[in-house]
């Protein structure tokens, strides 16, 4: 999968990109936008991950260059999440209108950013098969169901956010402010929210290992946790 | 009482004394004038009748005038007085009633006989005059005045129109208008300059807000950028291998603090932007709705609490809002009692027609109430929160001009915020 990075801050540049390189995307980076402009002339990619602030042209031009560009060819379309530093409604509104697939505020959590591309591939390139697979877990993006083996599991929403969350993270060691970020936004902050994420971490560890599956969530050094296979 | 009145209130109560006195002083001047007159007039009605009796043109004895004048009679011997005026009354037999007169006695010595002569002049018309000019004059006086105080409160009311014109700017001058507000001129030179005074201190004041909006607005941007690498950053480096345990717990501990960071950076600029009203738009917002969801939305959280959280929620409450801000300010209010609700006890949540009510029990304030929406301000008991959330739940409240009011049941130990709109 070929990712274009647009970022024009180079501390974010090189740890995105490493990241990215991490779950095994092909990755360019522009810094600017001339250089983005070029890059999405020249080259088709599978998701576009685009900071829309950028010093020397608006964002939202380039998805219109990349609209227009999707309208030309008959390849499929890419992509397109955004990054902002304004958290602002408009911007997430307008970016959204002209198709990209996904918006997220600066800052964020890289396993966030991962989650959301994958998301998003998986929406636009695996149309039809929305299942998502984990060991003896299957997800179904589209309707929500998780099974174990066959065996249908009952989640609330946020047990199903922070299983798809882990699933799309999985042998990475996940901080608990990060997946507390992930599953609540802006809604939850301080520690409460820490307490509160334990429990909801309990209850859908205990609901897994009751529908019979084997115990994929490690707690490691005490303050993070890891979905893996092995132990 | 405004200038203009009590300007004219003194002039009144110094106008009266002035009047009064005045009057006295002319009347006794007059009289005094008419007295020097007369007395004058009677010397010389004796000079005359000193020479006729010289003459001997005089009937002595015989009265033939009216109020026995003047009135000649001869007196023995050689003795000599001198000349006395003096205020009697003389009994007028035309008018039948006594009558002010004033008189002169003197003794006349004519070619060695001596003759008491009195000279007498009614004073009664003089009288009346002294006191027809110092009414008329007194009347004329404070006739002026009043004139003199209508036109002068005419003249003040014109005057000072364009004070009152700036004061009305003043009064509508705000720090955070989007436009500069213009002090108007004036042809008087004294409020020209207070205008320009205004004008001067206005700009300035206006610029160093906005120059503190635009900077708060770009420290909140630009902190999001480090923000932004500390966590990327940090998410890297919790990719490294071997980690200790010591290690991901300080991790850990620096994203917690830099999620406090990124919440209180984001409330910060929430804050400034309601305050430059960047969220102008309006549309119907059904508050049940958005309600209702955001109670269902924090219930889980309630009930991690142990809360009992009962939620009545009036249907189809519309009004016109800012969608972003209604949402913020709702979540903020139940984010606010559900926190800091005493655990396992009863949250109530009411939203009416008129109003949105929430209700938790726990102790009283550990700050003056008046600081509760105030910035920064928190329980020193939860030392993680942002402080913030009231003080911007107030601050979009008082920008659609609903109340936002805060009690506290003592007896019961309960928190009630009650949103008006």
């Amino acid at each position: 999968m070929k990712i274009l990075l647009v970022e024009d801050e180079p501390a974010l540049v090189s740890a995105i990109r490493r990241f990215l390189e991490e779950e095994h995307y092909v990755v360019t980076t522009a810094t600017t936008y001339a250089r983005a402009a070029t890059a999405l002339h020249d080259y088709d990619y599978d998701c576009i991950v685009l900071d829309i602030g950028l010093p020397d042209g608006n964002g939202l031009d380039l998805i219109r260059q990349l609209n227009a560009k999707s309208a030309r060819s008959e390849a499929t379309t890419s992509g397109l999440i955004i990054i902002s530093a304004k958290d602002s409604l408009d911007d997430k509104l307008l970016g959204l209108e002209l198709g990209s697939d996904d918006y997220i505020t600066k800052p964020f959590h890289l396993p966030e950013l991962n989650a959301r591309i994958k998301s998003v591939l998986r929406r636009r390139f695996f149309g039809g098969n929305n299942l998502i697979t984990f060991g003896d877990i299957t997800v179904d993006s589209l309707s929500h169901q998780v099974r174990v083996r066959h065996q249908t599991i009952d989640l609330t929403e946020k047990e199903y956010q922070l299983l798809v969350f882990f699933m799309a993270n999985p042998n990475r060691l996940l901080t608990r402010a990060a997946i507390a970020e992930y599953v609540w936004g802006d809604y939850m902050d301080g520690a409460d929210s820490h307490d509160f994420l334990y429990t909801h971490i309990k209850n859908l560890r205990r609901k897994l290992i009751d529908g019979g599956c084997p115990d994929y969530i490690r707690t490691r050094y005490g303050a993070g946790y890891l979905f893996s296979k092995t132990a | 009482m405004s200038l203009l009145r009590k300007t004219l209130l003194y002039l009144l109560l110094v106008m009266l004394p002035v009047a009064i006195g005045g009057g006295w002083l002319f009347d006794t001047l007059i009289r005094r004038g008419i007295y020097y007159e007369i007395d004058e007039q009677l010397s010389s009605d004796l000079a005359y009748i000193n020479r006729q009796l010289i003459r001997q043109q005089v009937a002595i004895g015989k009265d033939r005038h009216l109020l026995n004048n003047p009135h000649i009679e001869p007196i023995p011997g050689g003795r000599v007085m001198a000349p006395v005026y003096s205020d009697t009354t003389g009994y007028d037999w035309r008018e039948h009633n006594p009558v002010p007169v004033r008189q002169l006695k003197a003794t006349v010595a004519v070619n060695g006989r001596h003759y008491l002569v009195v000279v007498k002049q009614a004073m009664g018309e003089f009288d009346e005059i002294a006191r027809l000019l110092s009414v008329v004059v007194s009347g004329g006086f404070i006739l002026l005045l009043g004139l003199l105080v209508l036109l002068n409160s005419w003249v003040s009311r014109r005057l000072w129109t364009p004070f009152f014109t700036l004061i009305e700017q003043l009064r509508a001058f705000r720090l955070d208008a989007p436009e500069p507000v213009r002090f108007s001129g004036s042809s008087v030179a004294e409020f020209n300059h207070l205008s320009a005074t205004l004008n001067d201190m206005g700009h300035n004041l206006q610029q160093q807000y906005q120059l503190q909006k635009a900077f708060t607005e770009h420290a909140a941007h630009e902190l999001q950028t480090p923000l932004a690498i500390i966590t990327t950053d940090l998410d890297r480096l919790l990719g490294t291998e071997p980690l200790t345990e010591e290690q991901v717990t300080l991790m850990e501990s620096a994203q917690s603090s830099v999620r406090r960071l990124v919440h209180l950076n984001k409330s910060l600029l929430l804050l400034t932007k309601v305050e430059n009203q960047q969220f102008a738009d309006l549309e119907p917002v059904n508050l049940s709705s958005l309600a209702e969801q955001q109670c269902r939305l924090f219930a889980p959280y309630a009930a991690h609490r142990g809360l009992d959280w009962q939620f009545t929620i009036a249907p189809d409450v519309t009004r016109s809002l800012n969608p972003y801000l209604a949402d913020v300010m709702f979540s903020n209010l139940l984010k606010n009692a559900m926190v800091h609700a005493a655990a396992y006890s009863t949250v109530r949540i009411t939203l009416t027609n008129s109003s949105f009510i929430t209700r938790n029990a726990g102790l009283p304030l550990p700050f003056p109430e008046d600081q509760l929406f105030g910035r920064f301000v928190k329980n020193p008991a939860r030392p993680d929160s942002t402080g913030l959330g009231l003080a911007i739940a107030g601050q979009v409240a008082r920008r659609y001009g609903m109340q936002l009011g805060y009690t506290y049941q003592t007896d019961i130990q309960l928190h009630v915020f009650t949103l008006n709109y």
